[in-house]
């Protein structure tokens, strides 16, 4: 019975999907958003019903066997993402409708929003496929929408974005093929529960290469380092809501797909696991260090969520090497534990940073610039807004009450307690204390990048001339899905415990693994919450009820006597310098000071030019090189298009010869 | 219900202290500087004066600026609460997480800083950049800390971790307990990370941040710092002193009571007169050098760590030449990022006597070798601490500057070098033992370390003073090394060794000198230019 409702809904969901589109390219962008919210609403409904009464099950929706096989399938990991999705979506929907109107002539309101449901279709149809091509139909879809969403507002430098993240996303999909035809060996209608089954029978070098295609496809479309050069190019580039959908829930996607493939393949080796944590350290580092020094605020989100991916592909890899790995205890079932708190991060992090990425789009449309340097004193312009952005920053931050603080809580104590029992050899203990470190080192350093964030853009003397001063409650659209989001990330932080417990009861892995996999912690997440506030509130109440008299006067900030304006505060280079300072190797920037006397009678008149330039190493040393071997190569290739009809009908011919050779 | 209570008197008793311990600070550093100093319960008074004081608010700021007092004194009051500072296991204990707590530490940080940037001062913004960046590289020594005694003591929690006695029965804690005094320096905004006192902005850190406070929201302010000192306070001495916390688990009675209240007021005062004595005799740091103290600290807290898993999985008792052999270690360590003469020939001193304790050590562990060993013992601690340094300060003494030996690493830098090289050293020595050549033993580690160390500071270090001490320290290695494996060696040999470290280091000073003399200058950069 409750399967019915269950079909019903996601039934009613795509039609909605596919209506709001059409009616985004008929009627215009309104009545599009509308039929695009309620019909995320049935999909979260479906999602939720599912989660609640079938965990754990695999549920099959229907059974199109004359569309490619195609049989639209909900197990526990996809059902989560699934409805996460949905209800981040129908929130996102309620912020285009404000959001487009206010650039309806950068962007073409009723394009963006049919790409935008098809975008979610395309989203939703990944995690529902149930065989390779259906999976790869649905990955294109949502990697050819978001190409065109990226170029939405057709300005030069989103054309070359947008052309850098196909290339990029193109030869990823065609990575995840490849490792599924291995897979396979050649069949597209591959059913994807077979996975674990055929792994066991294909050759280890085989297995290697489909884990390295897989690892190349899923980190690249997830942002791992040194896959993720489009990212910071891309996300930027793109409006507002759609860069929100994208960081927020399209690296999820990728998530999942790495989750359910690469997780049912046994017998990896241990360097494989051992390659993933070290990528996604790197991606942990990397993405942190870029985010402190960079100017363009979206930009800086942007490089928050490769650091949060390489948190979620480290505690992912940590489980693969704890499943594979065999040494002297069995310690291969706290890998689910590990599992579940990175699957728990990553839906936390799919709301914290579609709420970043929201207030941006709110920051940028009153700021017209997206340059951290050029904003400032927004708070006290928009203070309800201003509460929403502080507590989506607080919430990124892995801060207790806040849902992030427990994904790595948990990681972390997952790493104390295997230190502290007797399992592990000295290598693979300093495996561990790396770690710990690193983790560590990078959610210190994320504070602080979030807090420059939030400072220089809201706090201080406003820092560019054009601040209009609409009143900030026609922007109620835009903030309340703020406020939403942050709620749902409370929610979840309230709620993180038993949510946990359920997350490792219903995972599956690979069969046969041992161990124990609770935490014998008694923190409970409720009581946190409750107690802070409650500490909050005495606080609070305390100053004001029993010191009540309170004089002041208004003046101007303390400034020796000198009037100050906003030229003289602290800009973001200025607040992220120490780290500069302190990380110099790891960065690519090169900082020049000139600085040339005017006058030749008057030495200490001078005219000072100064310079920051901030490379991404990645992409010089990384990608141009490989480029330009690549344009190398088809630079001699180019010989044999010499014109001549003659030669190109004996290369066909030799074409055709060399393949029947081979087939024959 | 008994829990409960003990909670709120524990919060009433660090919320009453806390200004005391501010003033008592101040009080003893004016004592130790010969001025007769405020009474130490002034800060009562000040405290009580701002609360009836006009604010004034700068037309810059937001409603987040009159946000962050509260935030703050929550946090504070949180930690207070939270933490096992006078009764352990009341109500709150299993909150003690030390990541909640750090978190906490974090949020309070966070709040101090935007209610810095919010004015819009270069004042606010500069304490604010500066804040902000010891909280976040803070971060990693405080979970390396708080896992190393998570791991000893099985438990998540705080609470959980003053529960036995740290310090007798782990003694390699000590490097976690130096990492935790060295975190709460820099927390609380005290030498040699800030100067609480200071008036000039650009020396500011903590100060600068609350400067456009002013009335109740300062008072605020002042009294969430106040707290946090002492938390910090109780907390430093009850990882020391565990025994001295009241666990409330089976019910109260008010003898209990009183003698929690009274330990607690006895580490409050010892600890503020430390911490005067501390503060009088180390000088604040420059900001860019923070990264060399929090290396030291990172260090500090992973020696703590690795020492403690060593202790459980390596099947290795404690021992006292191991622990001089670590101490020897320890020294050449510090002398690796140091820069000027005399404190790395200080360190050098230091090591040597460290080896002069392995021997004696070794003593008791090899009676029938106990003249010999001591022997050895007392010639190394007169050559090497007193005649070789004094050898070579004396033929420094001609120079008028400074000798400073610059190297080619900055001072952070060559501290992860240094644990590069001590781990690969780690390993080499395991694959050592696995040939059953040589047992492994930790003696043996402290050669292979030593010769390791020094020559990696001849190779980094750019002075050709630094060549000597390298050498030198080279020397020492292999002092250990004959310790480690040769059963008695004739006293006549080791005479000898003895007698050419001495003439060494008296040629090759007498040389540099020269070659200073000639040259004019010993930076070996300077010296490759070939000259007439």
């Amino acid at each position: 019975m409750i399967e019915n409702y269950i079909i019903y809904c996601v039934a009613i969901y795509s039609a909605g999907l596919i209506i709001a589109s059409l009616a985004a390219l008929i009627k215009g962008s309104r009545s599009s958003s509308v039929f695009f919210i309620f019909a995320n609403i049935f999909g979260s409904v479906a999602g939720l019903t599912y989660l609640f009464n079938f965990s754990g099950q695999a549920l099959t929706l229907a059974n199109f066997n004359w569309l490619f096989q195609f049989s639209p399938r909900l197990n526990f990991l996809s059902a989560i993402f699934f409805t996460a999705i949905s209800i981040v979506s129908a929130l996102v929907g309620i912020y285009s409708i404000r959001y487009l109107k206010i650039y309806d002539n950068t962007y073409p309101p009723g394009t963006v929003q049919a790409l935008t449901a098809i975008f979610v279709l395309g989203m939703q149809g990944v995690l529902l496929a149930n065989n390779v091509f259906v999976f790869l139909f649905f990955w294109e879809v949502m990697s050819i929408t978001s190409f065109f969403l990226v170029m939405a507002d057709r300005t030069q430098e989103s054309l070359k974005a947008a052309f850098l993240y196909f290339i990029m996303t193109h030869l990823g999909a065609s990575a995840i093929m490849g490792g599924f035809l291995i897979l396979s060996q050649g069949s597209l209608l591959f059913d994807l529960n077979n996975i674990g089954v055929v792994s066991q029978s294909i050759s280890p070098a085989l297995l290697i290469t489909a884990f390295i295609l897989f690892l190349f496809g899923f980190g690249s479309k997830a942002g791992l380092v040194p896959f993720h050069v489009w990212l910071p190019e891309a996300h930027p580039q793109a409006p507002s809501n759609i860069s929100a959908m994208m960081s927020g829930l399209m690296l999820k996607v990728a998530v999942y797909g790495f989750i359910m493939v690469v997780f049912n393949l046994s017998n990896l080796p241990i360097w494989a696991s051992i390659l993933v944590i070290f990528l996604g350290l790197l991606s942990g580092l990397v993405g942190v260090l870029y985010a402190l020094i960079e100017k363009d605020i979206k930009r800086i989100f942007a490089y928050s969520s490769i650091e949060n991916m390489g948190i979620i592909f480290t505690m992912l890899g940590f489980a693969l090497y704890l499943m594979s790995r065999k040494g002297q205890g069995e310690v291969s079932l706290v890998a689910v534990g590990v599992v579940a708190f990175a699957i728990f991060h990553a839906v936390s992090h799919m709301f914290f940073k579609t709420a970043l990425f929201l207030s941006s789009g709110v920051i940028i449309s009153r700021v017209h610039t997206k340059s951290l340097e050029m904003m400032g004193g927004l708070a006290k312009l928009m203070p309800v807004f201003a509460a929403a952005f502080l507590f989506a920053i607080l919430g990124s931050l892995p801060i207790a009450p806040a849902a992030t603080f427990y994904g790595e809580w948990g990681f972390i104590q997952t790493i104390v307690g295997l230190l502290s029992s007797s399992f592990f050899d000295v290598n693979e203990i300093l495996i561990l204390l790396i770690m710990l470190t690193l983790f560590a080192l990078i959610g210190g350093l994320a504070v602080f990048a979030m807090v420059r964030v939030f400072g220089i853009s809201m706090l201080g003397l406003p820092r560019s001339k054009h601040l209009g001063d609409e009143p900030e409650k026609n922007d109620m659209l835009l903030i309340a899905p703020i406020f939403g989001l942050i709620a749902l990330l409370l929610t979840l932080g309230i709620v993180a415990r038993p949510i946990l417990d359920w997350l490792m009861r219903y995972l599956e892995l690979q069969k046969d693994l041992v161990g124990v996999v609770t935490i014998n912690s008694s923190l409970s997440s409720l009581q946190v919450a409750v107690i802070f506030i409650l500490i909050f509130l005495s606080v609070y109440l305390f100053k004001r009820v029993l010191l009540k008299k309170n004089i002041e006067r208004e003046y101007h900030t303390w400034d020796c006597g000198q009037p100050i304006n906003s030229t003289m505060e602290y800009t973001g280079t200025a607040f992220s310098a120490p780290i500069r300072f302190f990380f110099l190797r790891f960065l690519g920037s090169n900082k020049m000071v000139t600085s040339t006397p005017i006058i030749p009678t008057n030495s200490w008149i001078k005219k000072y030019t100064f310079s920051l330039v901030i490379t991404s190493v990645w992409k010089e040393k990384l990608y141009q090189p490989i480029a330009r071997v690549i344009i190398l190569i088809a630079d001699r290739i180019k010989i044999i298009q010499s014109g001549r009809v003659q030669y190109y009908l004996a290369f066909l011919l030799l074409t055709l010869i060399v393949t029947l050779i081979i087939t024959l | 219900m008994s829990l409960t209570i003990a909670t709120l008197l524990q919060g009433l008793f660090v919320l009453l202290i806390a200004p005391f311990l501010t003033g008592l600070v101040r009080f003893c550093k004016a004592r130790f500087q010969g001025r007769n100093g405020a009474s130490p319960f002034l800060p009562y008074f000040t405290i009580a004066t701002l609360f009836r004081k006009e604010m004034v608010i700068s037309n810059a700021t937001s409603w987040i600026f009159r946000a962050v007092p509260f935030v703050v004194l929550s946090s504070s009051v949180i930690l207070a609460l939270l933490l096992p500072l006078v009764f352990k296991g009341a109500s709150l204990a299993s909150m003690s997480d030390f990541l909640v707590i750090s978190g906490t530490l974090i949020v309070g940080s966070i709040f101090l800083v935007l209610g810095g940037i919010d004015p819009g001062s270069a004042f606010g913004g500069m304490g604010s950049s500066r804040e902000m960046t010891v909280a976040s590289l803070i971060e990693p020594i405080i979970i390396m800390v708080f896992a190393t005694l998570a791991v000893v003591t099985g438990s998540f929690t705080v609470d959980g971790m003053l529960g036995q006695n740290l310090i007798l029965a782990h003694p390699y804690l000590i490097f976690s307990i130096i990492a935790l005094c060295m975190i709460a320096l820099a927390e609380n905004a005290r030498y040699p990370v800030d100067n609480p006192a200071t008036h000039l902005e650009l020396t500011m850190v903590h100060e600068a941040m609350i400067l456009e406070y002013s009335g109740p929201y300062l008072a605020m302010l002042e009294y969430a710092s106040s707290i946090k000192l002492t938390a910090f306070a109780l907390l430093v001495a009850n990882v020391i002193f565990p025994s001295s916390l009241i666990a409330v688990g089976g019910g109260m009675t008010f003898l209990a009571i009183i003698f929690a209240v009274l330990f607690g007021m006895i580490k409050v005062v010892i600890f503020g007169i430390v911490l005067a004595l501390i503060e009088s005799t180390i000088v604040k740091m420059r900001f860019y050098r923070m990264q060399e103290f929090f290396s030291l600290a990172f260090l500090s807290a992973l020696s703590g760590m690795v020492l403690t898993l060593f202790a459980r999985y390596g099947n290795m008792s404690v021992q006292y030449h191991a622990f001089f052999a670590a101490l020897a270690i320890l020294f050449v360590v510090l002398l690796f990022g140091r820069a000027r003469l005399r404190a790395i020939l200080r360190y050098y001193a230091l090591s040597s006597l460290s080896i002069g304790g392995i021997a004696v050590a070794l003593s008791f562990v090899r009676p029938d070798e106990k003249v010999h060993l001591w022997v050895f013992a007392i010639v190394t601690i007169l050559i090497k601490v007193f005649v070789v340094p004094f050898i070579v300060i004396y033929l420094q003494r001609k120079q008028k500057k400074i000798v400073s030996l610059a190297s080619f690493l900055k001072p952070a830098s060559s501290y992860f070098l240094v644990v590069i090289i001590l781990a690969a050293a780690f390993f080499a020595v395991q694959r050592i033992s696995s040939l059953e050549i040589i047992g492994y033993s930790s003696l043996l580690y402290a050669s292979v370390a030593l010769i390791s160390l020094g020559l990696a500071m001849m190779v980094v270090h750019r002075n050709v003073f630094s060549q000597i001490v390298g050498i030198l320290v080279i020397e020492n290695g292999i002092s250990v090394f004959v310790l480690v494996t040769v059963e008695s060696l004739p006293l006549l040999i080791e005479m000898g060794v003895f007698l050419i470290t001495l003439s060494s280091a008296f040629i090759f000073s007498k040389l540099s000198n020269r070659i200073r003399d000639f040259y004019g200058s010993t930076d070996t950069e300077k010296l490759r230019n070939l000259i007439e």
